[in-house]
């Protein structure tokens, strides 16, 4: 193939020195030749497998979140998208420069970000739900500081776009995008969706290079509230007002629609910002109205009322002794302040609010009798309403009641209640019998379907309740709910003064419990509103709790909505 | 007296600096998009090298190579003297066996390489008649190695010397020393070895792991089990261009000493039979050109030039397919570093110069 002019050599077996360097390298690359047959054809499966469990991973990839709206459509919560922001300290370059960018732009301090980047390991989280715009712009600077090492991800933040508003009931959702209060945590798993499995092909960064949807996800489903974002912020600043104006401890403002359940609003006096939710402190987040339990006072003078007239031992007519002091099995029980009434009719026991009256009234129920009113009426169970936490208040079973807590239950002593208890037991008074199931969170179609087709169970006689609404309609014409009044509009209602009990020491003066309960209108309920303030100066439920009513309702007007007949 | 330049070996030159950028940009995107936001970054650095070296290759295949011999001595004491400034405490000095000038990082010790070659082959020639005695046959160049030995150990760059102990055992061999003076040679060599790889104890972890990569497979195994993932995952056909996974930071060096292994993963056993293939052919057209050098000088040189890049081949390629102990050999025309591919070209331009001096192929 070629000619050579031979080379000459001292040793004259250059030629043969020549060849054995060839069969040096021939055998060496035979080698090699084997030794990749061996790994790539031989051993090729379990080299494949062997470097799949290192670089592929099946990931959840988490959809958006549903949005929550009121019953109108606004928008409470809503998923927008976000950056996760990680750093990989072993690929990081000039860390001072990335130090001052990250604490400039995510609001952290100098200290906190070095504790973080300096962590040594390819992947460490920095700020799960950075903002787009800043994510970019840390990203842009950090590109011309010519720091290298942040990895960035996509990510979902939740958004409350009405801040503080039915904070406590809708709550919020921690960084993993878990719910971690209110709806948020009840509705977790509607609201999540079905995460995606992607199949990925990861990085030793910890960045996906390629992804392969296996398993479709589903997006969250939305929740659309029963709750009208309008009334709940007039309720918020309302009771918020009244609560520091009367020093009070804490305070609930209930809208329910008696003829449905749906709650209109929900609101206390203490709220916090859902967008900034580390901030806020155990005492803010709870929600008042199922979870704090109160004796509900004279308000359940309505609800013993409504036993009796059923069971006929009463009618509105019926006179009875409203003097102070009556003997109940060797207890003497008074009015509030002491006062005597007279003879009066069972009329003015409710409006005037009258203990003695009322006791006497109740001594002629059975006491199985008005237990089982209490029960059947949702006393001492859970409402079932969509929320966590609900208390189930304390309503002792019938074997364990004595006369005397007949008489005392029936000015609403030596119970307990929630405010969404209580607000469902006065709505069967508003209409007409039908014990509701409250909700906060709008059915989907086919479970409205079904509810239509299961109403609600009737647990008092329409008549009775007629009976006893009419009643309270006096309570704000000619009783102790003076404060309530709103001209042109018929209201029924009932105030409630109830002095606390605090464990160990019986009922102590000074601290009470202010209430007022109202129908709105009085003669056809469309809207049952509960005010409670804990520990509130004045005390009085008709003094200080019925305003609250009254200056939301006013405003409520204002924006159109049940106005007198004149000015409709 | 000049003739043509070997075509073959041009051919062979341009297809494996046209692959090896292939390859090199192929293995270093995700690095240099990591690092410096432009997945070309790398690639660009190496087409100036590249660039270099095809001026490098021009000028010595214009070059008569009895001009280099002439000073080959100076060559050969400049390159080691660049060598040990890597050993001082110099700024430009960023350890290992680099130098920092500006821009370019530059590796003293692949120019000896070059040096070398010519080296031997001059003083070779020269002594023709008495290479069979050990005064004159080995003493020389024993002593030649132990200086060049103290320096890449103490770099330490313990690859390098193999390099450089096997290109003087080959051009010993073929100018003419006796076997039984090699053989010498290398028993005493073991010993030497040893001890290089018991002081230091990374080269030690190394050679364990060598023997037991998955026992080592967090530390000095890594490398190489990450190798042979990637190697044994591309199978014959591979995972495709660009779709190798080891590059994605599993693989330290993926675009230096480790780029057979992209290769392999993304091209499968064909591709590392292509590529093996190439550069063995080039190697074969190194001897051949040899065998039709017109002096001793010029066949010494051609076949160290092939010894050259065919020793640092198969030696690369033994780290990769996980047969040989980790090195830190680059692979010829194919890893990143200016030096290795800059070296590699002007090697090839001394080939060709020898092909043109030489007679018909």
């Amino acid at each position: 193939m070629y000619t050579s002019r031979k080379a000459t050599s001292p040793e004259g077996g250059t030629r043969h020195r020549a060849r054995s360097l060839r069969i040096f390298f021939a055998v060496a690359a035979a080698v090699l030749l084997a030794r990749m047959v061996q790994v790539q054809v031989i051993e090729h499966g379990s080299w494949t497998r062997a470097a799949a469990a290192v670089q592929e991973r099946e990931l959840e990839m988490s959809p958006r979140r549903g949005a929550i709206y009121d019953r109108d459509g606004t928008l409470l919560a809503f998923d927008v998208k976000a950056t996760a922001i990680a750093i990989d300290s072993y690929n990081m370059t000039r860390p001072v420069e990335l130090t001052k960018i990250l604490t400039e732009e995510l609001k952290m301090s100098a200290a906190e970000v070095m504790k973080l980047i300096y962590r040594s390991s390819y992947f460490t989280w920095i700020e799960r739900q950075a903002g787009l715009e800043t994510a970019k712009r840390i990203e842009e600077r950090a590109k011309e500081a010519g720091a290298y090492g942040l990895i960035f991800l996509d990510a979902w933040k939740r958004h409350y776009p009405q801040g503080r508003l039915a904070s406590n009931v809708i709550g919020f959702v921690g960084a993993d995008g878990e719910g971690l209060e209110g709806l948020e945590l009840q509705y977790d798993k509607v609201l999540r969706g079905i995460p995606a499995i992607v199949h990925v092909v990861q990085g030793a960064d910890g960045r996906t290079y390629q992804s392969r949807v296996v398993e479709d996800g589903e997006p969250g489903q939305d929740l659309r509230l029963t709750l009208d974002a309008d009334l709940q912020l007039l309720c918020e600043e309302e009771i918020a007002k009244c609560a520091v104006e009367h020093n009070a401890l804490g305070g609930i403002v209930v809208v329910l629609n008696p003829n449905t359940g749906e709650v209109l609003a929900m609101a206390q006096d203490k709220t916090y910002d859902l967008n900034s939710f580390g901030n806020s402190t155990l005492v803010q987040r709870r929600n008042l109205a199922v979870t704090f339990m109160f004796e509900p006072g004279s308000i359940f003078k309505t609800v013993a009322g409504l036993s009796a007239l059923e069971a006929g031992v009463v009618t509105p007519n019926d006179t009875l002794n409203g003097n102070d002091g009556i003997n109940v099995a060797g207890h003497t029980m008074h009015n509030a302040g002491n006062v005597s009434y007279g003879t009066v009719t069972f009329s003015k026991v409710v409006e005037q609010s009258i203990n003695t009256g009322m006791i006497a009234v109740a001594l002629k129920l059975e006491k199985e009798r008005f237990h089982r009113t209490l029960s059947s009426l949702g006393f001492g169970t859970l409402t079932g309403i969509e929320l966590p936490g609900e208390a189930k208040g304390i309503l002792r079973p019938v074997e364990q009641w004595t006369t005397l807590d007949l008489a005392s239950a029936s000015i609403g002593q030596s119970v307990a209640v929630t405010g969404i208890q209580l607000i469902r037991g006065l709505s069967v008074i508003a209409n007409g019998g039908l014990l509701v199931s409250p909700h906060i969170v709008q059915p989907t179609e086919t479970k409205a379907a079904h509810r239509e087709a299961t109403s609600f169970p009737r647990v008092v006689d329409v008549s009775a309740c007629d009976t006893m609404r009419s009643m309270m309609i006096g309570v704000i014409a000619k009783g102790t709910g003076f404060n309530a009044i709103i001209p042109g509009l018929t209201l029924a209602g009932k105030t409630g003064t109830a002095q606390k009990a605090v464990a160990g020491q019986g009922y102590v003066d000074g601290k009470y419990t202010s209430l007022f309960a109202c129908f709105v209108p009085g003669d056809k309920p469309e809207m049952v509103f509960l005010v409670v303030l804990d520990e509130a100066m004045p005390y009085g439920g008709g003094a200080t709790a019925a305003p609250v009513f009254h200056d939301v309702m006013l405003r409520w007007q204002n924006t159109g909505h049940f106005l007198p007949p004149s000015e409709r | 007296m000049t003739g043509r330049a070997d075509r073959a070996t041009v051919l062979t030159t341009s297809i494996l600096v046209l692959s090896g950028l292939v390859a090199l940009y192929s293995a270093s995107a995700p690095f240099s998009l990591r690092h410096y936001g432009s997945d070309i970054y790398m690639l660009v650095r190496q087409l100036a090298a590249v660039g270099v070296g095809v001026i490098g290759l021009l000028v010595f295949a214009r070059l008569d190579y009895r001009l280099l011999l002439r000073m080959n001595g100076a060559l050969l004491v400049g390159s080691i003297g660049l060598s040990l400034v890597t050993l001082l405490p110099l700024p430009i000095c960023t350890g290992g066996c680099w130098l920092s000038l500006g821009p370019f990082d530059l590796q003293p010790t692949e120019f000896v390489k070059l040096a070398l070659i010519l080296y031997l082959a001059s003083s070779i020639a020269r002594r023709r008649e008495r290479m069979s005695t050990f005064t004159d046959g080995i003493l020389p160049y024993l002593v030649i190695l132990g200086v060049l030995g103290a320096i890449t150990l103490s770099q330490p760059d313990l690859g390098m010397l193999l390099i450089f102990a096997g290109l003087t055992a080959a051009m010993l061999f073929l100018g003419g020393a006796r076997r039984r003076h090699l053989a010498f040679l290398g028993l005493g060599a073991i010993p030497l070895v040893y001890v290089a790889i018991r002081i230091a104890p990374y080269r030690f972890a190394r050679v364990l792991s060598f023997l037991d990569p998955q026992a080592y497979s967090t530390s000095s195994g890594y490398q190489v089990l990450q190798s042979l993932m990637a190697v044994g995952a591309g199978g014959i056909f591979g995972r495709g261009l660009g779709a190798s996974r080891a590059k994605l930071f599993y693989l330290p060096q993926a675009h230096n000493d480790f780029i057979l292994s992209v290769v392999g993963e993304e091209t499968g056993m064909l591709g590392i039979l292509c590529v093996l293939s190439l550069l063995g052919f080039l190697v074969w057209r190194a001897f051949a050109i040899a065998e039709s050098a017109p002096d001793e000088e010029g066949r010494l040189i051609a076949y160290g030039i092939g010894c050259a890049i065919g020793m640092q081949a198969l030696v690369n390629a033994g780290v990769t397919l996980g047969i040989l102990p980790v090195t830190g050999l680059t692979l010829p025309f194919f890893s990143g570093g200016g030096s290795s591919i800059l070296v590699t070209l002007a090697m090839v331009g001394v080939l060709l110069n020898v092909s043109k001096q030489g007679g018909r192929l």
